[in-house]
């Protein structure tokens, strides 16, 4: 093998692995086969779609993460009629993005103390931590809302944090 | 020839009735009363004459007054406070009093002619030199009115009659039993050194028995004599202005002699501060030892001469001065800066380590005086008198540049000035208690002769600030400069007195247990929003006060109403019942007003029940207004601050209008947020000394082209405390519009002068988008005013000629990789420049037009308005 092109391409995926990595949903979107779980080409804030969720679905990613690694979560949300209280199964209704290991989960949105999304508003920024030696390598990002009302999610991302 | 005898009568008392008048003649408390004097029945009207004018024509001449009183009032005399040099000896001379019955119409008067003496005369335009004016009223006359006349001429030249307004109060009660523990201080009772032996003997009978422990102060070391007598069982005190005294001639010549000898204190206008007085440091340094010498000689004088005195009050009002060489070059030597800065140099670069540099010299003046005070003066106490601390910031007076906590285990005594009345005199009381170990008395001032402090005091306020001292804490409170009231004041003494007697075991022996309870105003009224939050109207909440007592197993809650106008009915709720206590309980507390309440204090609840039932059904308070679209409703934000939302079918806007009645809130339609945890239309002044100003909200709705609005109004009151300073604005009426049309908020103020005096207007309007970019967590904010300002820290940016400023729109934005959000202010021409505040380590930015040396002439209305728009969107 070209020697090279080999570390060439070590150079880059180290680089690559370096900055945030962006995830698409299209696949998990299109197994899925829900019409309130679409990929949406007007509303999103660049030129690739933007995850549209309506009354009470979700959609799950699975990614695999570096072992004893923290990252950085970003993601940006908005809102269209977003109910609040609670649904027909006694849940906070509102949007949200979950990291889970099956086992554990964690909660992030925009908000202070990250409350529910509700209601509507214009793209706001989600963060969050994850780290791995908690969770574990393999992680489930989960975008969903709770009870009545459409969520937009765009620009997920996860950046690893240098041992800070 | 009846005609010609006429016009020749009138030509001659024409020119024998001499020319206009060059004097005024004032008499206190009438000039701040509106001409009205009210005098309890068994207590004597003391009033006091304030002669000035040309002394030059008036100095060698005499005077003459008539005064006609009703037939339920008679002149006990006039007569000079000051002892003056008369055939070989001081005397304390009374004015020549002829009286006489006379009818005006066909009502009977008394008719005293007053002849003063010469030296009334020939001290015209004298602060030191003193006359008032003594009345009693008859017995049984209580509930009776009348007017009283008089007249006035010196050499030669009248002023036209004027008359006053009297009325008889109740008389004075006895206190069953003084206070005990409480003490009460008198600085100067006029009237006990004049000879008018029935009068004083009322007098007495009021003053002596509020407490048991009583203090006063001799003014004149020649009334020595008569102060052992009629101050007999008070603690005597001698007043000094920091140790320095005219008491006798020894005092006088000794203070002279050091001031005549030592640089003098240097103000910020370069000026020697007047009275004049040593500089600080020079006292401190090269003159420390002649200074020493001074205060040994000053102490052991008066220890000699006048052993009866048992304390001496240092009434340390320095200003943070001393702007002097000696100042200068010890700033600059603590300071490492390479050269003496100048005094402008100083204001201008160094304004707040100056003022914490000058705080550190007094501190250590006073530790200087405090240290032989105590070697030469054992068993002898010794009052700090100065600026007490404040609850609000700034917490030391930025006039008076003194920390009082910092001699607090030095002193024997607090014994400073909050003059005022209302819940700042509470909260400045309740801060000064988290400091002073050394018991604290503090003075209040009703009978000061200038109107900016005598405006500060109403009776029931009177009476409110005794109990609080009394329930925060303190050993006793006193009376600046003398006891010269309407006679509303005494009865509201009597009844601060009577109050803490029956609560002084209490608050005295007793413990405090303030967390225990919680007390809310019951006669409110509520709304449950639709998000099931509950908002409250009126919010009381800002003029409750309490403390809470435990003794022997039973409670004492002494509670305080600083709402001016209306009553309130709290509810006093045991946070963890104790079984035994009376509570819950239900007190009703007048306007300005104060009570006692629990296990020895109980109140009736049933007929304060039936008075909140009618708050618990439907009511206006909260009212919702539609016109179309558009939107007027009440909202509740995170800390349940009723918000008042203005929704004009675009955008809204949200009002804090129970609080300050400021835009807090401007959202778009896709609720992008740009000023939640901020505000807009904040006035500012550029005198630190102004209190912030309080609006209250007016009126909402819409207006005649349909646009929602809200109208709030806020007064100028005086400055703070013992500031001697008049406050130029005081009065000043503004007015706040806050409009939403068409997504744009237009915040109009209109400042209104209704006083005599030109004003002048040098202040911001402040705006502060605190959230913009908060929702993409932006950090960055920047500021464009034509000009990219967001490298700048806080910088103010006049328009030309003085600055680069075009006067024209300012945006502020903010920005990620995706989202921008902007917020567009838009100034009227009126507005000077722009001042900005940027935060050290958050992207925060304020946005501040300012107004700058703009006059406003009497009765004249200047309004300044600016736009606000917002829009956040992708990039």
């Amino acid at each position: 093998m070209n020697f090279k092109y080999i570390s060439t391409f070590l150079l880059c995926s180290g680089t690559f692995l370096l900055s945030a990595q962006e995830y698409s949903f299209e696949k998990e979107i299109h197994k899925l086969k829900s019409p309130k779980v679409q990929l949406d080409h007007t509303v999103k804030l660049s030129s690739t779609p933007s995850v549209r969720i309506s009354d009470g679905q979700g959609v799950s990613k699975r990614v695999s993460l570096e072992p004893g690694s923290r990252y950085r979560l970003t993601f940006y949300v908005k809102g269209k009629n977003v109910s609040s209280g609670r649904d027909e199964r006694n849940r906070r209704c509102g949007g949200r993005f979950y990291v889970n290991n099956g086992k554990k989960w964690l909660c992030f949105t925009s908000r202070a103390n990250n409350a529910a999304e509700t209601g509507t508003f214009d793209w706001r920024k989600g963060e969050g931590i994850i780290d791995t030696n908690v969770l574990g390598e393999k992680i489930n990002l989960n975008l969903s809302i709770f009870g009545k009302g459409t969520v937009y999610f765009d620009k997920i991302r996860l950046k690893k944090l240098s041992s800070e | 020839m009846k005609r010609l005898f006429f016009a020749l009568s009138l030509i001659l008392g024409t020119a024998l009735s001499g020319a206009k008048p060059e004097y005024t003649l004032t008499i206190f408390p009438l000039n701040f009363e509106k001409q009205k004097l009210s005098i309890c029945e068994n207590y004597p009207g003391t009033m006091e004459i304030f002669f000035k004018g040309n002394q030059k024509k008036y100095a060698s001449a005499r005077s003459r007054m008539i005064l006609d009183l009703p037939q339920f009032i008679t002149l006990t005399g006039v007569c000079e406070w000051n002892k003056l040099p008369r055939n070989g000896k001081l005397q304390r001379v009374p004015a020549k009093i002829s009286p006489s019955l006379i009818k005006r119409g066909n009502t009977p008067f008394h008719r005293y002619v007053i002849d003063f003496d010469p030296a009334f005369n020939r001290f015209i335009n004298q602060g030191w030199y003193r006359t008032f004016i003594v009345l009693e009223s008859a017995e049984k006359s209580a509930g009776k009115s009348g007017r009283a006349y008089w007249s006035f001429e010196s050499a030669g030249d009248k002023l036209s009659e004027k008359s006053f307004e009297l009325k008889i109060l109740p008389p004075l009660p006895s206190l069953k039993q003084k206070c005990k523990y409480f003490n009460m201080q008198l600085y100067y009772s006029p009237l006990r050194m004049f000879p008018f032996s029935s009068a004083i003997q009322k007098e007495r009978n009021f003053w002596d028995n509020l407490a048991r422990t009583k203090h006063f102060h001799s003014r004149f070391a020649s009334d020595v004599e008569s102060d052992k007598k009629l101050f007999a069982n008070y603690i005597p005190c001698l007043t000094t202005d920091q140790l320095l005294t005219s008491y006798d001639k020894t005092t006088t010549r000794l203070r002279d002699d050091l001031i005549a000898r030592t640089p003098p204190n240097i103000d910020d206008k370069g000026r020697i501060k007047q009275p004049r007085r040593p500089d600080a440091v020079a006292l401190l340094g090269k003159y420390a030892p002649l200074y020493e010498k001074y205060l040994r000689d000053f102490l052991r004088h008066i220890k000699k001469n006048y052993p009866f005195i048992k304390s001496i009050s240092d009434d340390f009002e320095p200003h943070p001065f001393g702007f002097g060489p000696d100042g200068r070059e010890r700033f600059a030597k603590e300071m490492k800066l390479a050269k003496v800065p100048t005094r402008e140099e100083i204001l201008s670069k160094y304004e707040e380590q100056w003022f914490k540099f000058m705080i550190k010299v007094h501190n250590e003046l006073l530790h200087f005086r405090l240290r032989i005070f105590k070697e030469e003066c054992p068993g002898m106490t010794y009052r700090l008198v100065s600026d007490n601390l404040h609850a609000d910031t700034p917490h030391i007076a930025r006039w008076c540049g003194v920390d009082v906590s910092l001699a607090d285990k030095a002193v024997d005594l607090h014994n400073h000035m909050p003059y005022y009345a209302g819940s700042r005199y509470f909260d400045d009381m309740a801060y000064c208690m988290k400091f002073f170990t050394t018991p604290y008395l503090p003075l209040i001032d009703p009978a000061e002769r200038l109107e900016r402090f005598y405006r500060q005091y109403t009776a029931p306020g009177i009476t409110q600030n005794i109990v609080a001292t009394a329930a925060l804490g303190g050993i006793g409170i006193g009376f600046w400069p003398d006891n010269v009231f309407p006679g509303e004041y005494y009865h509201a003494i009597y009844q601060g007195f009577k109050t803490v007697s029956e609560a002084e075991e209490y608050y005295f022996n007793g413990k405090r247990c303030d967390q225990e309870f919680e007390i809310i105003a019951r006669n409110t009224v509520s709304t449950r929003l639709a998000d099931g939050k509950v908002i409250t109207f009126p919010n009381f909440t800002t003029y409750i006060r309490y403390t809470a007592h435990k003794y022997k197993g039973k409670y004492l809650l002494t509670l305080f109403n600083y709402h001016k106008e209306q009553p309130l009915i709290l509810e006093i709720r045991q946070k963890r019942p104790v079984k035994g206590a009376p509570f819950p309980m239900l007190v009703k507390v007048a306007p300005s007003g104060c009570v006692l309440a629990g296990n020895d204090f109980k109140h009736e609840r049933s007929r304060l029940e039936k008075e909140i039932s009618r708050y618990s059904g439907k009511h206006n308070f909260f009212q919702s207004k539609s016109l179309g679209n558009k939107k007027i409703f009440w909202e509740a934000d995170a800390a349940l601050r009723p918000i008042l939302r203005l929704d004009d079918g675009i955008s809204s806007m949200g009002i804090d209008g129970c609080n300050k009645c400021e835009l807090v809130s401007l959202n778009t339609g896709e609720g992008v947020e740009f000023f939640q945890k901020g505000f807009a239309g904040r006035v500012i002044f550029s005198d630190i000394n102004q209190r912030p100003l309080v609006f209250t909200l007016k009126d909402y709705g819409f207006t005649s082209s349909g646009n929602p609005f809200i109208t709030a109004v806020a007064t100028v009151g005086p400055y703070d405390g013992a500031n001697p300073i008049p406050n130029p604005l005081y009065k000043m009426v503004i007015t706040r519009k806050i409009k939403l049309q068409k997504g744009k908020v237009s915040v109009t103020h209109s400042f209104t002068n209704p006083t005599q005096k030109e004003m002048f207007l040098d202040l911001r309007i402040n705006s502060f988008p605190a959230s913009i970019g908060e929702r993409f967590k932006a950090k960055n904010i920047f500021l464009n005013s034509r000009y990219d300002n967001s490298h700048k820290e806080s910088f103010y940016l006049y328009k030309a000629p003085e600055g680069l400023w075009d006067g024209k729109i300012v945006t502020i934005s903010a920005s990620d990789e995706f989202l921008k959000d902007t917020v567009y202010f838009t100034p009227d021409s009126k507005f000077k420049g722009i001042f900005s505040w940027k935060a050290a380590h958050k992207p925060l930015r304020t946005v501040e037009f300012v107004v700058k040396e703009k006059s406003l002439a009497p009765g004249r209305t200047a309004v300044f308005t600016y736009t606000i728009s917002g829009e956040g969107g992708k990039k």
